[in-house]
């Protein structure tokens, strides 16, 4: 394995997370997509700090401080839509038409 | 010990936050919690200023510096915050349970806008952002009416992941191609660096989460329907002090590319071209609105692309001229937002023809109103159009003539739209007769906005010394 194959590989995931945002309508499919992206940021880290950078301890605190940021996204995300189906009985992104302009 | 002074307005701020938290835990009244909010934000704003004159680095070298640019906008972020607060005194629009919990949450966001203005490295650069972000999210979600209430907090969050993520994921590659998240680091790299498309390409995804704040043009999406349904007050905070945070990491990332020599005609390009967007899809999509937040809304993300043709010339004057341009614009729209909040106050909407006759309603507001939106069109005496004239110099400097011929039309066509608001205010009769009483705070607020306002337009000479010393500062 080298560097190109990690990188290649959270690219993909990159935009595979990106694609699910903009494709899905259910709105806990779309928090995995974003999820993917952020995954695909940790990885591409890792595979730096393996391969090509001298002090590995950056990129690993970087990793550590990306997971707990991102559970704390979720945990509001969540919330958010959990508060959105109580009144509205739907997580569905395409019924939000609410506002428009 | 006496680095820890450096930390002190964000010091404040984190543990005035913590007081809301405990006072809103033991069920104390809105009123306290207001005042306390109110006393922290004033501590935070005389904090900040007499922190001008100190420079260094608390904590570790490297990571997060302190000297006048970031004192200096951290003054104005603090400023936005009393704003907010002081026109919060009853957020009418906030669900009455969540009252006490709203000035926490921009107690929060304030600190890490100001710890944006200060950040010399990635990781703390994206804690700083997260960290101005999250709260926003939840205080949009803190709206009285349920159809309102998820949709616009969805919408805003969802674009507001999205942007970080990217900005996240082009860090991994500047960290992967210098070996460094410190800033002084990558700086020392760049020559090496310029030569490379793909640092340039990680740049601008960095770039793409301060964008999104910004409300530039493509990342401008959220701005329209946030601002029309999120509350009042937690748009006001969104309109002012975020954008200054926002404003001043874009000048802190472009005056480190900025110095001389170094072939930054990818960024230059990009930037233009969403300057130009955003100008030209902001005025055209605020002309047929209805809302008045909403076009307020579009009208931000017209003002994001006169903020970016400073930015885009990565010279210190044109990085000046955003800088002053950011703390005239915060007062500007913070006016026209005051008076949607005291106008709106029992609305969930605010359509324009609710300011109908607002001059027999409420004469002061009427004339707040009238400043705030002449800021805005940029006509002199205020700050809007000597801020306008520094920005467009900047640019004809860099002999950009066609973006400010570009950014001229744009002013004019924008004229159209504000003077419909105008028109509303002073020359149609009232459909509600009853007058509007505003708080004493409220008043004395728009008073010293209103001030600030036209002061800086009419000898914008100090503001202008202040900010050519912050940039210099910085570069």
């Amino acid at each position: 394995m080298n560097l190109e194959s990690f990188l290649l590989l959270s690219l993909v995931l990159f935009s595979l997370g990106l694609f699910a945002v903009l494709a899905h309508r259910n709105l806990i499919a779309v928090l995995i997509g974003v999820e993917l992206m952020m995954n695909a940021a940790s990885l591409n880290l890792m595979a730096f700090n393996r391969f090509s950078v001298t002090d590995p301890v950056t990129g690993q605190v970087f990793v550590l401080i990306i997971i707990g940021l991102a559970a704390a996204e979720v945990a509001i995300f969540l919330s958010i839509i959990l508060n959105l189906y109580r009144t509205r009985r739907t997580i569905d992104a395409e019924q939000l038409t609410e506002l428009k302009g | 010990m006496s680095d820890l002074v450096l930390f002190l307005p964000e010091t404040i701020c984190l543990l005035g936050a913590l007081m809301l938290f405990a006072a809103q835990t033991v069920g104390a009244r809105y009123r306290v919690v207001w005042v306390l909010a109110m006393l922290a934000g004033a501590l935070a704003l005389a904090a900040s200023v007499w922190t001008w004159p100190l420079s260094g680095e608390p904590f570790y070298p490297g990571i997060y510096h302190v000297g006048f640019f970031s004192q200096f906008v951290k003054t104005i972020i603090a400023g936005g915050f009393v704003f907010v607060a002081a026109i919060s005194s009853r957020p009418h629009t906030v669900r009455e349970e969540a009252w006490a919990e709203l000035p926490m949450f921009l107690l929060l966001a304030t600190t890490g806008m100001m710890m944006l203005a200060s950040a010399m490295e990635l990781v703390t650069l994206y804690i700083s952002m997260e960290l101005a972000a999250y709260p926003v999210y939840v205080a949009v979600a803190l709206h009285r009416s349920h159809d309102f209430r998820g949709e616009s907090a969805v919408k805003y969050m969802l674009q507001g992941m999205v942007a970080s993520a990217v900005t996240l994921y082009g860090m991994t590659f500047i960290f992967g191609l210098t070996g460094s998240t410190y800033g002084a680091d990558i700086f020392l790299q760049l020559d090496s660096l310029a030569g490379q498309p793909l640092f340039w390409l990680a740049a601008l995804l960095v770039l793409a989460g301060f964008l999104f704040k910004l409300a530039a043009f493509p990342f401008h999406f959220w701005a329209p329907d946030t601002y029309q349904t999120a509350p009042h007050e937690v748009v006001t905070f969104v309109a002012t002090a975020s954008k200054v945070a926002a404003i001043a990491v874009l000048c802190r990332i472009a005056a480190l590319v900025a110095p001389a020599g170094l072939d930054a005609q990818l960024l230059t390009t990009v930037l233009m071209w969403m300057s130009v967007g955003a100008m030209t899809l902001g005025n055209l999509a605020a002309l047929r609105q209805g809302d008045l937040k909403r076009l307020l809304g579009y009208s931000a993300v017209a003002h994001a692309g006169y903020v970016l043709i400073g930015i885009q010339t990565l010279s210190a004057t044109g990085l000046t001229a955003a800088l002053f341009y950011a703390i005239g614009y915060a007062a500007m729209s913070g006016l026209c937002f005051l008076v949607v909040v005291e106008v709106g106050r029992d609305d969930d909407l605010v359509p324009i023809e609710s300011l109908a006759g607002l001059h027999q309603r409420a004469p002061l507001l009427a004339a707040t109103l009238l400043i705030g939106v002449f800021g805005l069109i940029g006509l002199p005496p205020t700050v809007g159009f000597i801020g306008k004239w520094f920005l467009f110099s900047a640019a004809i400097e860099q002999g950009q003539f066609v973006l400010v011929l570009v950014a001229a039309v744009n002013s004019a066509v924008a004229l159209y739209y504000y003077l419909l608001v105008i028109r509303q205010a002073y020359l149609v009769d009232p459909v509600r007769a009853a007058p509007l009483h505003t708080g004493m705070v409220t008043l004395l607020v728009a008073g010293a906005t209103t001030g600030l306002v036209v002061a800086m337009g009419i000898v914008p000479g100090w503001f202008w010394t202040k900010s050519i010393e912050a940039v210099a500062a910085l570069m």
